[in-house]
């Protein structure tokens, strides 16, 4: 038996790249865009919210900074989560009913290079949307912070405060503008819009509507925030077995995607070690990983 | 299509098996990101009653954050519609949501303890006055168990402690300097810790009676460290010296601390007047009454050399100002003064009147000045002053003929 030839090998980058630039293509068509221009009304309009509050002068301006760090990462969040899941749910669908999926098939394209190159095309639609969302945050942050930082270290200045009170004031603001753990935050926004546009992808494969995939798409959304739960009761000592059972193979089967609500954590200015980022990161990999695998060996022999 | 199947099943033993794989794994991180409150645990039932599905379902993603942002906003809207109830629930479920952001313990403590209890002082319910009392307790108590619980699950923050510190200290609310002293204390032993924490601590020590005998250490500590040059610390480090040591001569402890007599008077005289202060005055009143002899009697001495009339001014403001200023002639003196320094000064008569609680005593201080011949003070606007002021009272006008014209200098009460 012979090996196949080159170009019928799996995993050809070439292929899978020319493959996600059509699907990022397809998807730029769909005005997915238009959303920047909302998110940039909601950024700027975060602006406006500085409400009177009980500020001393050292503490001044903080609030506008958590404001417009929560509204620009609630927006990613909920535009990741959402193109996540739409996106991913209407591709397949969509080149079955436009009959591009069987010319692409019919040429000797591997179904999981196709599969990747599609998943890679939303993944990188996202990636794209996130960093021009984040320019705008950093944007709009830049300028608060330094307000902000002006204020308080004129009024500890007032207050005679030392080099050293006036340095961890300066750090203190620093952590709550635009910091690397800041854009930390959006990477794990973005890890988890690539978990769940590959299970997007798993469930359309077996799904040929968009709404089943979508409506299931947000179940297994909901549910992941749960996931640490569910396995606190499955490794629970008092947990009956039917909880044992049930949180079990919910656990088993669905992504946990309560490990990336660490963005509230750093939002509060709590410090994200790399190490932890690389967990995120390993795990992350290790689901699209599972999820893409497993989506291949469903569409591999699928027949349309 | 029997292979589909198959190949379906097979998918679904991927999973199974890398869940299987996973799961400890993601066990053991989610435990690390929670003891390093990276992560939180579960929001509580009530919590999750409270917000609502909606909300539940946004904070669930890692949003809770946004959730408390949109709720103090929220908050605010019950703060404007004085819906005192809906601003502390609301508080208490952002602080679940966010329990690591100072600034929401701060500012929710502010809404009870501070506008919830100013609105029931002020009484704008018309609730029975005993009612309006009990009102205004509740929410001062609200507010400071509030506080309390932000510091106990932000103990490191130097700006929580420091509020909680001036709540305690706060003589509207319900004063406890012990506490008041201890927090501050904790305050300022933290990274970033303003330099005036210290010295309120150092403050509530003072004003505590059980605290007061081991406060003159930390105020030695402090005049010595930035910041202690501030008028109430170096009267407070008088006060407590004297206490400390009652047979020491005031006037030359107040010289040494205060480096000049008018320095020392000036600054002694706020201290002493402040008297819903609380602070120590130990030795103030007797080193006050040393001290105004010499310096009124120089004062005069300027007066009466019309070329010393701006010298004089800032020494007779003083005076005016301090302890015992409020007897004659120092009042018409200044005014004088005042003029002959700004003759083109805007209405003399009214800032004259607002000197004294009823505008018979300005008026008789005038006229005892303005007869007083041989004083040889400056006469700069008296007359019209004077006039003014009878003019618009409904006392009857003297006749310079009629005033007592006694030959004595005035009185030097």
């Amino acid at each position: 038996m012979s090996a196949a030839p080159t170009a019928y090998r799996p995993l050809n980058p070439r292929r899978i790249l020319v493959l996600a630039r059509h699907t990022f293509t397809q998807l730029v068509r769909m005005k997915v865009f238009y959303f920047l221009a909302v998110f940039a009304v909601v950024v700027i309009g975060a602006n406006f919210l500085e409400l009177p509050t009980d500020h001393l002068p050292e503490n001044a301006g903080t609030e506008i900074l958590y404001t417009v760090k929560n509204t620009s990462l609630g927006c990613m969040s909920i535009f990741s989560l959402v193109l996540a899941i739409v996106a991913t749910g209407l591709l397949l669908p969509k080149d079955v009913e436009d009959r591009t999926l069987y010319t692409i098939l019919a040429k000797p394209v591997p179904r999981l290079d196709y599969l990747i190159g599609k998943w890679l095309g939303v993944v990188a639609l996202i990636f794209v949307s996130l960093m021009a969302m984040t320019l705008l945050m950093n944007l709009v942050l830049i300028p608060h912070t330094s307000k902000v930082m002006q204020l308080q270290i004129s009024a500890a200045e007032f207050a005679g405060a030392s080099a050293e009170t006036k340095a961890k004031i300066a750090e203190d603001v620093r952590a709550l503008g635009p910091t690397w753990n800041l854009q930390a935050a959006v990477l794990v926004t973005f890890m988890r819009a690539m978990v769940l546009a590959a299970v997007a992808l798993l469930l359309s494969t077996f799904s040929t509507s968009t709404l089943f995939t979508a409506i299931v798409g947000f179940l297994i959304l909901f549910i992941g925030f749960f996931q640490a739960d569910a396995r606190e009761i499955y490794f629970g000592k008092d947990s009956g077995l039917a909880g044992k059972a049930a949180s079990g193979i919910m656990t088993v089967i669905l992504p946990d995607l309560q490990v990336y609500n660490l963005i509230d954590a750093i939002v509060e200015g709590k410090f994200l070690k790399a190490f932890d980022l690389l967990k995120v990161i390993g795990i992350t990999a290790f689901y699209c990983v599972t999820y893409l695998f497993a989506s291949w060996l469903v569409f591999a022999r699928k027949e349309f | 299509m029997k292979s589909q199947s198959r190949r379906i099943l097979l998918a679904c033993l991927v999973l199974i098996v890398a869940g299987i794989v996973r799961m400890p794994v993601e066990h053991a991180i989610t435990r690390d990101f929670r003891e390093q409150g990276l992560l939180k645990e579960a929001l509580p039932l009530d919590t999750r009653r409270k917000l609502g599905q909606g909300l539940v379902a946004v904070s669930l993603g890692g949003l809770r954050s946004l959730v408390a942002s949109m709720l103090h906003l929220r908050a605010y809207g019950f703060f404007e519609n004085r819906r005192w109830d809906g601003v502390a629930e609301t508080y208490d479920t952002i602080v679940q949501l966010a329990p690591n952001t100072g600034f929401y313990w701060d500012n929710g403590h502010w809404m009870m303890a501070y506008n919830a209890a100013a609105h029931h002082d002020n009484n704008y319910d018309n609730f029975a006055p005993a009612r309006a009392a009990a009102e205004k307790r509740r929410w001062i108590l609200k507010g400071t168990r509030f506080l309390e619980e932000g510091v106990r699950l932000n103990p490191d923050n130097a700006r929580l402690w420091a509020e909680l510190g001036s709540l305690y200290s706060n003589r509207f609310k319900i004063v406890d300097y012990d506490k008041s002293a201890a927090a501050f204390a904790r305050a300022s032993a933290l990274p970033g810790a303003m330099p005036y924490m210290a010295r309120f601590q150092a403050y509530a020590m003072a004003r505590s009676p059980r605290l007061i005998d081991q406060a003159l250490p930390l105020v030695r500590e402090l005049r010595q460290r930035t910041g202690g040059s501030v008028p109430t610390l170096i009267c407070l480090h008088f006060a407590l010296e004297v206490r400390a040591n009652p047979a020491i001569d005031p006037v030359r402890t107040a010289v040494a601390i205060f480096g000049d007599e008018a320095k020392a008077f000036r600054i002694l005289s706020d201290y002493y007047l402040d008297a819903e202060s609380g602070l120590p005055v130990d030795g103030v009143e007797t080193a006050l009454e040393a001290l105004i002899v010499p310096l009124r009697d120089r004062a005069f001495q300027l007066a009466r050399d019309p070329s010393k009339t701006t010298e004089v001014l800032d020494l007779v403001r003083d005076l005016h100002q301090g302890f015992g200023g409020s007897s004659a002639p120092l009042p018409a003196l200044r005014l004088a003064l005042e003029i002959a320094a700004d003759p083109t000064m805007a209405a003399p008569d009214e800032m004259f009147l607002s000197w004294f609680d009823r505008p018979e005593q300005a008026i008789e201080a005038l006229r005892l000045y303005q007869d007083d011949k041989t004083s040889g003070f400056p006469m700069n606007g008296i007359d019209e002053v004077l006039r003014k002021l009878e003019q618009s009272s409904s006392l009857p006008q003297e006749s310079p003929a009629a005033a007592p014209d006694t030959g004595e200098p005035p009185s030097d009460r």
